[in-house]
């Protein structure tokens, strides 16, 4: 395993080698150094980024706010500045020969959530506006404000998104499908989460403390990602270390108010939810270090449902040289749960059935390694080449007991990724993006899986290439593709599967962008939805090894605006969406003709559907507004019925009232019920047709001692769903209900 | 370069002095007036507080005692290799059914205990034992046209040749004739069984 590893590290740093035949030229260079400031207070502003765009060059301000980029070649360029709480800006410069050119940049504070810079859609830093599809983000500002500690509660706070238990829904991509599987692909600093067994993502590996922020790119994305963005990429981008050294703290603790009904009172003390997160990071000469780490503790809102984890992170990074810059990632994560499946039934829908065994745990380990190697060939190539592995292990056992239990849930997977990355400037106006990806799945130990197909594995490779062209001032064309191979041992290799991509952006004026883009997606299944023989409550799911990939295109014409309303800048962004899938896998529940829970190719869907997001301040800046509605129509072209668990409307807004140090939220979210389930669980799951419209309101005051007492801590109280509104996410399972912590952030 | 990159992401300038105090207080109170009416209309939407456990009404089931006469088997069949896994009562709309496992997870029958569990299980190996089947609202019944004691005797929990009829409800004292219970909503409906190992009754299916 070690080897295959290692070899895999090795053939991509050639790969690499052999992608840019270009030698750096000597060309005249100049250096570029300025200052940058904060618009209201000519304060410095530490650890913004600083990115000469479609070039390799980039920088950090210093602890003075100064930024300095030396041996530049003399030229024109375009430098993205983007900082946490500030409206990007974008300035040109002009580089001269022997010279530095100096700039005084300002930037402007904003408490409101924006998505000015992203990485993931085209594997590169750039502007929204020159980005084709729509793109949401979570930064870590929102992830501290709300007391986020696992990725699928970001992902519930983003337009267009929601969870089906364990599946990330974007604009309606997924249903249920007893965690196996994702369509949409995880990723961690552009290094896949998938498990090697399920291809599902274990939301707690992805450690929410160290990210700087989250992208969710909607739509098909296996034109850049493959198997798995079948609806769209979400891709958690960690902190990353500048000069200025920096300990973070961060604890919570509170509860969850007891039910509102006394059948469903399950005990009389508050449930506790507690947790604890230390960071440090720091950036000394050529060595950059990021260490997390975290422990968490909640008892639960319903009976049988207490959760205890801990994870840890490092991230390393070193240059080599000036051209070349090593990264060396390190993440473990171990969760240990009740494990509770679904509810007795609505009278008693905090309390598991009857025959559960309640002291029955469920232990899953999660364990990362990558590391991946920047280098600038020329002052037009650069390129990267990474590697990882992702350990995943989860095992069934008994309380008070540490051995698993025999022939139950368990399983040890391995998944190994590979990739080399060349982008090269093949002019002004031409960017090229291209590489090559493996991925080999496989299962080391695992009684879920049929035993004469333990010794299955899964292996993808694939080559990909787009061009973004900007042929107008203005116009960014966007095209490219991806053609995938997937070999499961035992099985015949599927043929090449072509993943096109098309966009275009014009802005139309300075402020005002239309898009449009057409994407395909696929997923492979995974070993587990091919192989497992395993058990959901109490019925037991036949492997189905004759599984096809499932197909997706979606396509999207969008428009962004800037404007100005009542004297303060406002921002619309509205989109039209088409998506359609076919073969899609789902689990087929036990019937009269066939008594087991089987995947299989069932549905054929579409989804159309609009979507608007508006983000604005009232005059001077008393309120801070946004707001977002999706309104879909999931059908099943199968059966030209509503497609099962989607839903078909979604609205989220937020309130942010800053008053001087201090600052309430509130937030109000609406998902509309699964119009459709299937018919047959409901004799599995009683009461599985309890469904309702899900009306959500948080609301949280946070204070800035830092301004208040001069000492640099945030304290908040938190309240989640606060009026204690009930409904169900997933059929049997009865939501969070509302709760209180007290947080403390300490930043040094 | 191009010239649109000179344009910023958006409009990037210093905070403007044009509100004097007299509109700073009138858009604080504009703000308050929102901020008041958009928790109204949260509170309005959400004020029915969603899902509730139904109402307390007492359920429609069927309920009896189990009589076992005649010595249980042995717990492994020494010929047919049967076991003695687990016994349950099932509670058909139809008679003649098509066979346990069909007609329980079509809605057609009724389990007990209601959990479709192999480690569910009336008592084993005893003289008698109480039994009772909830039949739920959302798949009422009119008619129980056949009450049945079932006996797992092999681990393939739902493959219908792995149970056995060894008890029938019946009014007449003839197994080989059915009772026929009219389910009346949230009412208890007694219904007692002899098991006779020694004379078992007809297989249905």
């Amino acid at each position: 395993m070690v080897r295959i590893f290692f070899q895999l590290v090795l053939i991509c740093s050639i790969l690499l080698w052999c992608f840019s035949p270009i030698i750096a030229q000597n060309q005249p260079t100049g250096t570029l150094a300025g200052v940058l400031l904060d618009s209201a207070s000519n304060q410095a502003i530490v650890g913004a980024t600083l990115r000469i765009e479609d070039h390799p060059y980039g920088t950090y301000t210093n602890t003075q706010g100064r930024f300095f980029l030396r041996s530049l070649p003399a030229g024109q360029y375009s430098v993205l500045i983007s900082m946490l709480g500030y409206t990007a800006r974008r300035v040109a410069v002009r580089i001269t020969p022997r010279d530095t050119t100096r700039l005084t940049i300002h930037l402007r504070e904003q408490l409101l959530q924006t998505n000015d810079v992203v990485v993931a859609a085209n594997k590169r830093v750039q502007a929204v506006q020159d980005v084709p599809i729509s793109i949401a983000t979570v930064d870590q500002r929102a992830i501290q404000q709300r007391n986020i500690t696992r990725l699928d509660d970001a992902l519930r706070y983003v337009p267009g998104v929601y969870m089906a238990r364990d599946q990330i829904n974007v604009r309606g991509s997924s249903g249920f499908s007893l965690g196996l599987g994702s369509r949409v692909a995880a990723l961690l600093d552009g290094f896949s989460m998938a498990a090697g067994d399920g291809g599902d993502v274990k939301f707690d590996a992805l450690p929410m403390f160290a990210a700087e922020r989250v992208e969710v790119i909607k739509g098909a994305g296996s034109a850049l990602y493959g198997s798995g963005a079948l609806g769209g990429v979400v891709n958690v981008i960690t902190k990353q270390p500048t000069e200025q050294a920096e300990i973070l703290f961060r604890a919570y603790a509170g509860a969850h108010t007891l039910p509102t009904y006394n059948e469903w009172r399950w005990r009389e003390t508050l449930p506790f939810i507690g947790g604890a997160d230390l960071g440090f990071m720091q950036k000394v000469g050529k060595l950059s270090l990021l260490l997390t780490g975290g422990i968490k503790k909640t008892e639960g809102h319903q009976a049988y449902l207490a959760v205890e984890n801990w994870n840890i992170l490092s991230k390393i990074g070193y240059e080599v040289s000036p051209q070349t810059t090593i990264n060396m990632v390190f993440q473990h994560a171990e969760e240990t749960r009740d494990n509770w499946t679904f509810w007795q039934s609505l009278r008693f829908a905090t309390q598991p059935p009857a025959s559960t065994n309640l002291n029955e745990r469920l232990r899953s380990i999660k364990t990362m390694a990558a590391s991946d190697i920047r280098h600038t060939f020329s002052n037009t190539v650069f390129g990267v080449a990474r590697a990882g592995i992702y350990r995943t292990n989860f095992f069934t056992f008994n309380r008070g007991t540490t051995d698993p239990l025999i022939n139950d849930i368990a399983s040890i997977a391995y998944s190994v990724n590979a990739e080399a990355q060349i982008t090269a400037l093949l002019s002004e106006v031409t960017v090229l993006t291209a590489g090559t990806t493996i991925n080999y799945n496989f299962i080391t130990r695992s009684p879920i899986v049929v035993q004469s197909s333990l010794n299955n594995t899964q292996t993808l490779g694939s080559l990909y290439a787009q061009v973004e062209h900007k042929p107008l001032a203005g116009l960014t064309l966007t095209v490219g593709s991806r053609f995938d191979a997937e070999q499961t041992t035992s099985l015949s290799q599927s043929g090449l599967i072509a993943s096109p991509k098309f966009g275009a952006s014009y802005a139309l004026t300075p402020t005002t962008t239309v898009r449009t883009s057409f994407g395909v997606g696929f997923r492979a299944p995974s070993l587990a939805e091919r192989f497992a023989a395993l058990r959901f409550g109490s019925f037991d799911i036949q492997p189905n090894p004759l599984l096809r990939n499932e197909r997706s295109w979606s396509s999207e014409v969008g428009i962004q605006t800037g404007f100005e309303f009542l004297g303060e800048e406002w921002k619309l962004d509205a989109s039209g969406f088409w998506n359609e899938f076919t073969d899609l896998i789902e689990p087929r529940f036990p019937t009269a003709t066939n008594p087991q829970i089987q995947f299989q190719n069932i549905t054929k869907a579409r989804i159309q559907g609009v979507e608007v997001g508006l983000t604005g301040w009232l005059p001077n800046r008393v309120l801070g507004i946004e707001a977002s509605a999706t309104l879909m129509n999931p059908i099943d072209l199968n059966t030209n019925a509503t497609l099962k668990y989607r839903t078909r409307y979604l609205v989220f807004s937020r309130l942010i009232l800053p008053i001087g140090a201090w600052q309430m939220q509130a937030e109000y979210r609406f998902q509309g019920r699964f119009d459709e389930i299937d018919n047959e669980i409901i004799q599995v799951i009683p009461n599985a047709d309890a469904r309702v419209n899900a009306h959500i309101v948080d609301a949280r005051l946070q204070a800035n001692l830092a301004q208040l007492a001069g000492v640099p801590v945030l304290a908040s109280i938190i309240g989640r769903n606060i009026l204690n509104y009930n409904y169900v996410e997933i059929i049997g399972n009865l939501a969070p209900t509302r709760s209180i912590v007290l947080q403390v952030e300490v930043k040094l | 370069m191009n010239s649109k990159l000179q344009n910023s992401l958006l409009p990037c300038s210093v905070e403007s002095d044009k509100f004097q105090k007299n509109a700073r207080v009138h858009h604080s109170f504009f703000a308050f007036m929102l901020v008041t009416l958009l928790a109204m209309v949260c509170l309005l939407s959400a004020c029915n507080s969603g899902l509730q456990p139904p109402a307390e009404l007492p359920p429609t089931q069927i309920a009896g005692t189990i009589r076992y006469v005649g010595g249980w088997p042995p717990t492994v069949n020494p010929i047919t290799r049967d076991s003695v896994l687990n016994i349950r009562v099932a509670a058909f709309r139809d008679f003649p059914p098509q066979n346990i496992v069909t007609d329980v997870l079509a809605g057609r029958a009724y389990f007990t205990p209601s959990a479709l569990s192999l480690d569910s299980s009336l008592a084993r190996f005893v003289d008698a034992s109480s039994y009772s089947i909830i039949i739920p609202d959302n798949n009422p019944a009119t008619e129980i046209r056949y009450v049945a004691v079932a006996m797992l005797v092999r681990s393939l929990f739902l493959v219908p040749a792995s149970w056995r009829i060894i008890g029938v409800y019946t009014a007449t004292g003839n197994q080989a004739q059915p009772g026929t219970i009219r389910i009346i909503p949230n009412t208890l409906h007694r219904a007692d069984i002899t098991v006779d190992f020694r004379n078992p009754p007809p297989q249905p299916f």
